[in-house]
């Protein structure tokens, strides 16, 4: 039916498919702005995080399957993937992170690398480097028709997820007595303790939180793409970060804006030029914007009023 | 005679191999307000620092209501009314006035209480309501001493510890400051101020420590300091 749709709703399309490429990236830009924000960490690990989100719902399904089909069975298995990941994460700041925190920043990023390349290289082993497919069992390819534009339905929960993710990590954020601390220690750390927070136990909420996101995206991926494979972090590791990078690392909202910029581009990228190119596209317009906003997007300027 | 809020035996504290206080001892009483007066890097601010638990010392006590609290945590510390104000004042300058003060009261659970000190603070100091929404940073330094000191009122304190309240304040300014420490004194909270302003803390103080190079080489009742020769050379330009 490809030849029935016009050069419009063929835009429109890809559209939603950037949307969709979009929230992955946004979901885990969240967790490296949030913990840059926090510690001014690059935590590398954090691509491994989401992969290995992907990994636990594929087997947690797996195991479900007889008893809980569909739906219920890849919500679950999605829920224990973001309880594993959020652990993991939780366990590579407490026992890697935390004990280096008054380190030079040079070992603390060395140390996340460290990290990275062990979960990275333990899946790698579990899975013999095989990539492993995921079956829901589902009709990947009902939805509904909107103009000449098909959303499938796989795709309408995980937008609808993901902007419901955002809007309650922005509401805690933004009001709660936790989300306020997390704002504050991203500010002054020591002041923070002169308030009685526990910058620790806030620190190691945030990497829970971050990770717990990371592996909602992971799972997500898993059900949606059907594959899973243990390098699968890697480029959306890095595509995450700069998404980051381009909404202000450390904001919130920016995280959000700058994944799903990303996503969009490289999607209008592949149907302006071609697959192959929608990298240069999408990085080349991304550049342009740093010249012209260095902090980003939502990023703050340094300049302190005295 | 009151009863002991603070006691400080024999205090030391390092930076690397630097020490920077060797062995400093001082009481604050129940009511009273107990200034540390001292030059530039004689130990002041590291003592606060010490007592509230952002730096470990290397050997002595702090009592605080009797109790041992030296390798406490800051945050622990806090839940038991020793409330630190750091020098320079340190707001929150990317939270409104508001949230600076909510954090203030952090380790309060109850919202109705945080509610009412947060009115009593406002009732304090009026144009911090006037600017509650606005961001910390966009005040004037008065201002941002009085989010301050409303900040650490937010905690209730027994016992607060000021470092330089004055530092970087317009001298109009520096006497509000110094009515506000007076009038909190009076209604009972229990104060040590450090200041290198020592015309201004002298006139606060019942009593007064002088510290140089991480000891403490004088002390006793404030009116007594103010008319010391050693004192009025070094620190009240006599």
């Amino acid at each position: 039916m490809v030849f029935a749709l016009s050069k419009w709703e063929v835009l429109l399309q890809q559209g939603v498919n950037g949307l969709i490429l979009g929230s992955f990236y946004a979901l885990v830009a969240l967790g490296y702005s949030m913990v840059y924000g926090i510690i001014k960490l690059l935590n590398f690990a954090h691509g491994d995080i989401y992969m290995t989100g992907a990994f636990v719902c594929l087997s947690v399904f797996g195991v479900l399957s007889g008893v809980l089909p569909g739906w219920a069975g890849i919500a679950c298995s999605i829920v224990a993937a973001m309880i594993f990941s959020a652990v993991l994460g939780w366990l590579a700041q407490r026992f890697a992170y935390r004990p280096l925190l008054g380190a030079p920043r040079l070992s603390l990023l060395i140390t996340a690398i460290g990290v990275s390349l062990v979960i990275y290289n333990t899946v790698m082993a579990i899975t013999n480097s095989q990539p492993l497919f995921f079956t829901s069992g589902l009709d990947n390819a009902a939805g509904i028709k909107i103009g000449g534009i098909t959303v499938t339905y796989i795709q309408l929960i995980l937008l609808s997820v993901a902007a419901c993710v955002m809007i309650g990590l922005t509401l805690f954020i933004g009001s709660t007595r936790t989300g306020k601390a997390m704002r504050a220690i991203a500010l002054d750390q020591d002041t923070c303790r002169l308030m009685g927070i526990n910058v620790n136990k806030v620190i190691g909420l945030t990497f829970l939180l971050g990770s717990a996101l990371a592996a909602l995206a992971g799972g997500l991926a898993c059900v949606y793409y059907g594959n899973v494979q243990y390098n699968m972090g890697y480029t959306i590791g890095i595509k995450a970060f700069t998404a980051a990078v381009i909404g202000g690392i450390g904001s919130i909202p920016g995280a959000m804006l700058g994944g799903l910029l990303l996503g969009l581009l490289e999607a209008v990228g592949t149907q302006l030029l071609d697959s192959s190119w929608k990298d240069v596209f999408a990085f080349g317009l991304l550049i342009l914007i740093l010249i012209l906003r260095p902090n980003g997007l939502l990023g703050k300027s340094e300049i302190e009023r005295m | 005679m009151s009863s002991t809020i603070l006691k400080v035996e024999n205090l030391e504290t390092y930076y690397g191999k630097v020490a920077a206080l060797k062995g400093i001892s001082l009481e604050v009483r129940q009511g009273q307000v107990v200034t540390l007066l001292g030059s530039n890097g004689a130990g002041k601010s590291t003592a606060l620092r010490t007592i509230s638990g952002l730096i470990s010392p290397a050997a002595g006590k702090v009592f605080f209501c009797g109790e041992d609290i030296t390798n406490l945590p800051a945050h622990e510390i806090v839940k038991r009314g020793l409330i630190h104000l750091p020098e320079g004042r340190h707001i929150f300058k990317d939270l409104t006035v508001s949230e600076n003060l909510e954090l203030g009261a952090y380790t309060l659970k109850d919202k109705h209480e945080r509610r009412r000190r947060m009115h009593d603070v406002f009732g304090r100091f009026p144009i911090l309501q006037k600017r509650r929404h606005q961001l910390g940073g966009t005040l004037s330094g008065g201002e941002q001493q009085m989010l301050a000191i409303g900040r650490g009122l937010m905690a209730a304190p027994k016992l607060l510890l000021m470092d330089e309240p004055s530092m970087g304040i317009a001298p109009l300014i520096v006497r509000d400051i110094t009515n506000i420490v007076r009038q909190l004194n009076e209604e009972g909270t229990t104060i040590l101020l450090v200041e290198q302003n020592a015309n201004m803390a002298l006139g606060l103080a019942g009593y007064g420590y002088v510290l140089d190079t991480g000891s403490i080489v004088l002390q006793g009742e404030g009116a007594r300091l103010r008319h010391d020769e050693k004192v009025v050379r070094a620190y009240l330009g006599g």
